[in-house]
This record gives structure tokens, C-alpha cells and sequence, in this order.
């Protein structure tokens, strides 16, 4: 590692949310809500690659779209300014050159939502969830279905007195997908031909700022990651770095990292690091379980994380002054950074998140600070990369 | 306030399906569903409704339990253009206040009629038409440490709706959001374990309880975020349908004084004093209603509601209560009162009539200010006309245009039907 800091770490505003806002937070806030605007349920992202290039424009120097629907965006480093940066079988014949560092930054654009199965008389569809979501928070939510064109629905329950319930249950059950339907009060007709089987729904839920520094809406899971990435693209805009950059969009994270696996082989980084989001402190949720919003960053550590990555990363927050927080995952982290980490010959991967309340539902909330602190830090971590130091840092566990 | 996006929708209802309701009277809706008017707190959908109304009464007044009662006298002419008119006389003051403290018919202290022998007594009958403006929704129980906000429901809410769903607090509208647990961290025993609100919590943003002290209090009311929009065909969306379509309805009828009440309209029935009472909690006892009709004193009462509508999924045919877009319902009985059978004749002849096409509530669930109204003081004669709404109680409910215009016609018919001197 070496190089002077990018920027010295000024906290925008306090901790109280009584605080006046800084014109920083404002536009990060706005910038969310663009991202947020962005439908791109799992499977279903093809909007969203192209929202993204429009949203990043300026931020790089050559992109594109996958077979997968991966949003790849290159940012070149001092090096490869010239000479254009090598991927595919070109980067495997040229592996052993002293050539710029790659390094990957992954945050997935899809999100979770759900899928028509059937089309009922009376205006009425039957669903299940792409994604985890919890049938829990569905009755009186308000969704968008893309048939043919966009329409609105609510989400119906059969009335707790009229669901199957077991002689032993003397708590009631609580509803399953079974006993929910989107309303469109569309005639059958028109329903019929606006609306297919297979066509995704997303949440209705618009972003609304809480208090001073936080925003909830649906989707952070993982547009905030993605904004972080956004943020360091413009740091790393401000500052000379000689790695480069690969910012990718990935798809389908919600069902399994398929977006990931395959742009990991096709982009073949020399390291790698997920940004995700992860759980954050809330009432149920124990002290041991997540992560506290407007903590700072969460380090994962564990057998999905190089750890000399991790500890490079942990150093640059203290060099900095960045608050930060450290999650340990014993097993799969459920993140892209899972599937990064054994693309080809294997990357040297760590995992980055942003503590989220509420995940996977219509009202998912972060901490704005935390967005902005993650990408500062990666930022700065990125434009201390080159081979040499990559080399050493890798080399203390070797 | 507003919680989600409109783009998918855009108000797509066709107004004047049945000359009642116009583009102007759905925005009326909007304006009212998207009010805050928790039972107790009913001051902003008060304040909004007496601007709404006031220009088109002989007489506006707020009683002491906080219902708004518009009086209309049709010996007067009122106003088409909404300017108040003025000749003297008070409903409220000369009759109702002075009346208060009597119980049961016979002479006031003012020496005020309050028999049925009208129109031989020499006094205008008396028609009450009511409609809650109270919402249910959240009261600010306790401030946690880490912020966070513990709260009780203000009527029937099934905690079932509340999950990660969003609401608005207090007269400013803070926003917040109510905190549901990752399905990932919930155990799998727990997963069909049913929300209660015990274990439901508020997050306003704030860092810690002093943060969240300079944004609400214990006590602060909140309602759902919830916008409205046109939905579908012929329908609308928003919250509080329940009774906000009963404001709508009365409010435009104060309106429409003239087509119902107009100087000329005078019957064989004589001329009549109608109050329209926008009551204070219903929804967690009739309780404004009860001192609405004691006040009033009608000799008739008609009660104008939104109603269980189970037309969904997964209701048996005989479970379905009432159907949306199948026009007004008609009330038999439910929970707090048996109709008037006068009254039913009456609205089923003037549907007849007037082609509006009813259907009866299918169920005697649910219960409304009628259960009041029809035993105060010696009695009156007391029916529901109501609008069926789906999903009524959650963040956001579902109800026709057709149907609710339907209701305007036949509670209209029925004002008709009075100056023409019927009498239950």
C-alpha cells in the first residue's frame, strides 16, 4: 500500500438528525431515489443495465452489457489510459505482465419482487416471490405489474377469519402466498390482454427520507450498494489511480449470484470486492446478528474473504477516520462476493456492506453516511492499488 | 404523504357516470382520503370539511365532543355560487342548545316541538344524515431508547396489514416506517407466526430517544402514507375510504342543495331541516354520533358508510358481504342495529325509480353510527346506505365511482322523498 489519502474524511453533518443538511446529503439522496426509480426484479433486468449507464454517465471510460445482463463499466487507470485494458483471453495471455491492477466492484442492480402465475376473473392475479420476501409484509402493499404496460395493484389477503387453520394452531396462521392476490380492478378483458403469466411485479413503495440522515425505500438491497460504487467512481474521478476499475451492475444476485458468476470469469479481476448491504440493528434483530445504521462500513470477514484484503480495508478506514463495523460470516455470505471469489483460477475477494432495516421489503432503510463513507473507502483503497503493493498485500499470508 | 408512486395509474375513472359525481368531486376524495383524521384527532379532516361545506349551509357548528353539524334549511335559498345566505334564525343556537338537557319528546324549555306531529306541529321535519370523518390508525405509545416507537391502534386494525408499511405522525406528518424483521434472521418456526402489534416498532429516522423527542411525542397520532389515485376500471385507491366516501357524499349533497332542496322542491311534506353530521370516533365506539342525534333530535335518520366488500379471492360466495361496483348497499342489519323497514321500502322504491341498481350487505358484520343514532332520546327511525370498500381498515382500500354515485342518488332520492312527505 502506499500514497497519500485521497481526501480527509470530513463528517457531513453529526449524528443528530436534527443537523442541517449538507448539500452533499442531498445529492446522494437524490441520487438514491434515481437509482430507486429503476425496476429490475431478478430476471427481469433489462431496463435497469441500460438506467444504470445513463445514471454512471461521465463516471466511465468504455461499457457494457453482458450476456447475462451485467451493466460493466471500465474505469481506466494511468496506465491503461493509452493502450485500452485487457480482458478475456487477451488478460490470460497477458496474466503475468506487470500490467495495472483489475479490480472488481460488484453490487447487484436486481432486486426482489414477485411473478404472476395466474390470471383470475375479476381483475385478480395469483403470485410467488422471486427472491426471499416474507408473505408477512405483502397484505395492503401496493405493487406495479409489468404486463404489456404498467399497471397498479394491491395486494389482497383472504380475511384471517376465512384461512385454513390447524385445530393446534391457537395463534392463527399467518398468511402464505397462497392466500394473497394483486388487485388491478382491470376489467377481464383488459387483463387479459395486458397481463401474461410470468410477468414480474415489483413494490409500489416510493423513497421517503427519516430523520436526518437516512432514506427508506424498496430496492436498497442493493441500489445503496451501488450508489457507493457510484461515489467512489467519483472520488477516484477527483484523484490519479492506476488500477483498473471494473464497476459492475450485476443481475440475478437475488436468485442465486448468477450475474456474478459469469462476469467474474468474463472480467478475470485480480481482486474483487462485493458491495452489499447486510442486516442492520432493529428491534428482533440481536446485537450479534447485525449491524448498527449509521455505524460506517461492515468489513466481512470469514472464509469468503481474503483476509489481507480485509485487513487492507479495515486499515484504510482507520488511516481515514471512517467509522466502521466488522461482520464475521462463517459460512456463505449470500452475496455476490460468494461466487467471485471461486470465478477461474480464484480472486482474492472481500465484502463491503451497507447495514439495511427492514431488508427485503417495500421499505427497506439505510443510512445515508454509510453509503458515502463505503465509497470513500473503497476510493481510497482502489487508488493505492498497483501490482507491487497487490503483491505484498496478498504475500503476508502466503 | 404520499407513500407510493401514481405513474402506473393516473386517475383514470370516468366521472358523470350517473350525473352525480364530477372530475372536481373525485379530487374532493383525494383531498379527504389523504387528510389525517384519527378517531380523537379529527381536527385537520374537520378544518378541511368545514371549508368544503360551509359555504353552502344556513348554519355550521362544532360541538363539544368535535362534530361538524352543516344545517340546511329548505325555506332558504342557500347559494349556487357558495356565497353563505343570511335572514335571521338560528338551528342551532335558538332550537338545538336550548333543547339540550330535555330528554324525550315533549315541550322544551324554549317551548321547541320535538314530536313526530309534523307537519301539523308547524315544524320542518328533521333529517339527520351522518358520516364519520374519523380514520383508524396509530397512537404514539412510548419512545424507546434506540429511537424507535412503540404504538397502539385506534380502532379494528389487523396487525396483519402493518408490516414494513409506512405512516405519517402528527399535525407535521413525520415520516416513518414500521420495522419488520429479515425473513432471513426469522426462525423457521416462527415464519407463520401472524404480526401483533406488541412486537411492532416505528422507526422515524431517529438515532436515540432524544433524536426521535424532537420529531413526535407519546400521544402523537399517525396515520397511513398513503396517496390516492385512480385505479383500474372505474375505481379509486387511498386510505380511509372508511368513511371518507360518506364526507364525499354528504359534502356534495350540501352542494347540491338546490336539485334536492330548492325553494320550489317544497312537497306535500313541507320544508325540512337537514343536518349533515360529520361524526368523531366511530371507530372506537359510535361515540360522536350518540351526542350528534341527541343534539339534532331528527325524526329521521339515514347513515352514510363504507363498507365490508370480501368480492376477493378465496371467499366463499356467501362470505362475500358486499360486491364493489354492484352499486349502494343497502343495510338489513348488522352488529349494532336492525334498519328501519320504512326506510329500506322507501330506498328500494326510489332505486326502482331512479334505475339504481342496490345490493343488500350480505352479512350482519361490522356495525356503524346507526347503532346510535336509532336509540337516542325516544327513538329514530334509522337505515345505512353504505359503499362497499375493499380492504377497508389497511393502509389502502378499494371502492367504485359508480358505486359511490349511486349512494349521492339514492341518499338524494331519499331528501326528495321526505319533501315529498314521506314520513317512517
Amino acid at each position: 500500500m502506499n500514497g497519500e489519502p485521497i481526501a480527509s474524511f470530513e463528517p457531513d453533518g453529526t449524528g443528530s438528525s436534527g443537523s442541517a443538511e449538507g448539500p452533499k446529503r442531498r445529492a446522494l439522496s437524490e441520487q438514491l431515489e434515481e437509482l430507486c426509480l429503476i425496476s429490475g426484479v431478478s430476471g427481469f433486468e433489462g431496463e435497469a443495465a441500460r438506467a444504470v449507464l445513463e445514471s454512471f454517465k461521465g463516471l466511465y471510460d468504455e461499457s457494457r452489457i453482458d450476456t447475462l445482463g451485467n451493466c460493466i463499466m471500465v474505469k481506466k487507470g494511468e496506465v491503461s489510459k493509452d493502450r485500452g485494458p485487457r480482458t478475456g483471453v487477451e488478460a490470460i495471455a497477458h496474466r503475468n505482465d506487470p500490467s495495472p491492477v483489475k479490480v472488481m466492484l460488484a453490487a447487484h442492480m436486481d432486486e426482489v419482487g414477485l411473478v404472476v402465475t395466474k390470471v383470475e376473473k375479476g381483475g385478480f392475479l395469483r403470485f410467488t416471490c422471486i427472491g426471499r420476501i416474507d408473505p408477512r409484509v405483502l397484505p395492503g402493499a401496493e405493487v406495479v405489474v409489468f404486463g404489456k404496460r404498467k399497471v397498479l395493484g394491491v395486494i389482497g389477503s383472504v380475511p384471517l377469519h376465512l384461512r385454513e387453520r390447524q385445530e393446534s394452531d391457537e395463534e392463527g396462521q399467518a398468511v402464505g402466498f397462497d392466500d394473497l392476490y394483486v388487485d388491478t380492478s382491470l376489467s377481464d378483458d383488459k387483463l387479459e390482454e395486458v397481463v401474461r403469466v410470468g410477468d414480474p411485479v415489483r413494490f409500489a413503495s416510493t423513497c421517503v427520507r427519516l430523520g436526518g440522515n437516512r432514506l427508506a425505500g424498496r430496492a436498497l438491497d442493493d441500489r445503496a450498494g451501488l450508489l457507493a460504487v457510484r461515489v467512489c467512481l467519483e472520488c477516484l474521478t477527483r484523484s490519479k489511480h492506476e488500477a483498473d476499475v471494473f464497476a459492475v451492475a450485476t443481475t440475478g444476485e437475488e436468485i442465486g449470484l448468477k450475474g456474478a458468476t459469469v462476469v467474474a470469469y468474463g472480467a478475470h479481476p485480480d481482486v474483487a470486492i462485493a458491495v452489499d448491504v447486510t442486516f442492520g440493528l432493529e428491534p428482533g434483530v440481536a446485537e450479534h446478528e447485525g449491524s448498527k445504521l449509521g455505524g460506517g462500513p461492515v468489513i466481512g470477514l470469514g472464509p469468503n474473504v481474503h483476509p489481507e484484503i480485509a485487513r487492507a480495508l479495515l486499515c484504510t478506514c482507520d488511516e481515514l477516520g471512517i467509522p466502521h463495523q466488522v461482520e464475521v460470516i462463517p459460512g456463505p455470505s449470500g452475496t455476490d462476493a460468494w461466487a467471485i471469489q471461486i470465478s477461474r483460477e480464484g480472486v482474492p475477494t472481500a465484502l463491503v456492506s451497507i447495514p439495511v432495516r427492514c431488508m427485503h421489503t417495500p421499505s427497506e432503510e439505510v443510512d445515508l453516511r454509510d453509503v458515502e463513507w463505503t465509497g470513500r473507502l473503497l476510493a481510497e483503497f482502489i487508488s493505492r492499488l498497483n501490482p507491487e503493493s497487490l503483491k505484498e498485500t496478498l504475500e503476508i499470508r502466503l | 404523504m404520499t407513500g407510493t408512486e401514481s405513474e402506473a395509474a393516473g386517475m383514470r375513472f370516468s366521472p358523470g357516470l350517473l350525473d352525480g359525481l364530477s372530475t372536481a368531486s373525485i379530487g374532493t376524495l383525494k383531498t379527504l382520503s389523504e387528510c389525517p383524521g384519527v378517531s380523537g384527532y379529527e381536527t385537520p379532516v374537520r378544518d378541511l370539511l368545514k371549508r368544503l361545506v360551509e359555504p353552502y349551509s344556513d348554519e355550521i357548528t362544532t360541538d363539544a365532543i368535535g362534530n361538524l353539524i352543516a344545517v340546511i334549511d329548505t325555506r332558504r335559498k342557500g347559494s349556487e355560487n357558495g356565497k353563505k345566505c343570511d335572514d335571521g334564525g338560528g338551528f342551532w343556537e335558538g332550537e338545538i342548545h336550548q333543547s339540550a338537557g330535555t330528554c324525550g319528546n315533549g315541550e322544551g324549555p324554549r317551548g321547541r316541538k320535538v314530536d313526530f306531529e309534523h307537519p301539523a306541529s308547524g315544524r320542518p321535519v328533521r333529517v339527520l344524515l351522518a358520516a364519520h370523518m374519523d380514520e383508524v390508525g396509530i397512537l404514539i405509545t412510548h419512545i424507546e431508547k434506540d429511537g424507535t416507537l412503540r404504538f397502539g391502534c385506534v380502532g379494528g386494525i389487523d396487525a396483519s396489514v402493518l408490516p414494513a408499511k409506512r405512516v405519517s405522525i402528527g399535525k407535521s406528518g413525520v415520516p416513518g416506517v414500521i420495522l419488520w424483521k429479515p425473513i432471513h434472521l426469522e426462525k423457521e418456526s416462527a415464519r407463520r407466526r401472524p404480526p401483533s402489534v406488541e412486537n411492532l416498532f416505528i422507526d422515524i429516522g431517529a438515532t436515540d430517544a432524544d433524536d426521535a423527542r424532537r420529531m413526535v411525542a407519546p400521544g402523537d397520532f399517525g396515520v397511513f402514507a398513503t396517496s390516492f389515485d385512480g385505479f383500474g376500471d372505474g375505481r379509486v385507491k387511498g386510505k380511509a375510504f372508511d368513511d371518507r366516501v360518506g364526507c364525499l357524499i354528504l359534502a356534495e349533497l350540501i352542494k347540491r342543495r338546490s336539485i334536492w332542496g330548492g325553494g320550489d322542491k317544497i312537497g306535500s311534506g313541507g320544508a325540512m331541516t337537514v343536518a349533515f353530521a360529520f361524526t368523531v370516533q366511530e371507530e372506537v365506539g359510535l361515540r360522536g354520533a350518540a351526542c350528534a342525534a341527541y343534539a339534532f333530535d331528527p325524526d329521521v335518520a339515514l347513515v352514510i358508510e363504507g363498507t365490508i366488500c370480501q368480492d376477493t379471492p378465496g371467499a366463499k360466495p356467501h362470505e362475500v358481504v358486499t360486491r364493489s361496483g354492484n352499486g349502494p348497499v343497502l343495510t338489513f342489519m348488522d352488529r349494532t342495529s336492525v334498519a328501519d323497514g320504512r326506510i329500506l321500502e322507501e330506498l328500494r322504491r326510489i332505486a326502482d325509480r331512479k334505475g339504481i341498481k342496490v345490493q343488500y350487505k350480505e352479512s350482519t358484520a361490522g356495525g356503524n353510527d346507526a347503532g346510535r343514532i336509532y336509540v337516542t332520546r325516544a327513538g329514530v327511525p334509522t337505515a345505512t346506505v353504505s359503499v362497499p370498500c375493499r380492504y377497508i381498515h389497511s393502509p389502502v382500500s378499494v371502492a367504485s365511482i359508480s358505486d359511490m354515485e349511486g349512494a349521492l342518488l339514492l341518499v338524494e332520492g331519499f331528501l326528495e322523498s321526505v319533501a315529498g312527505g314521506f314520513r317512517p
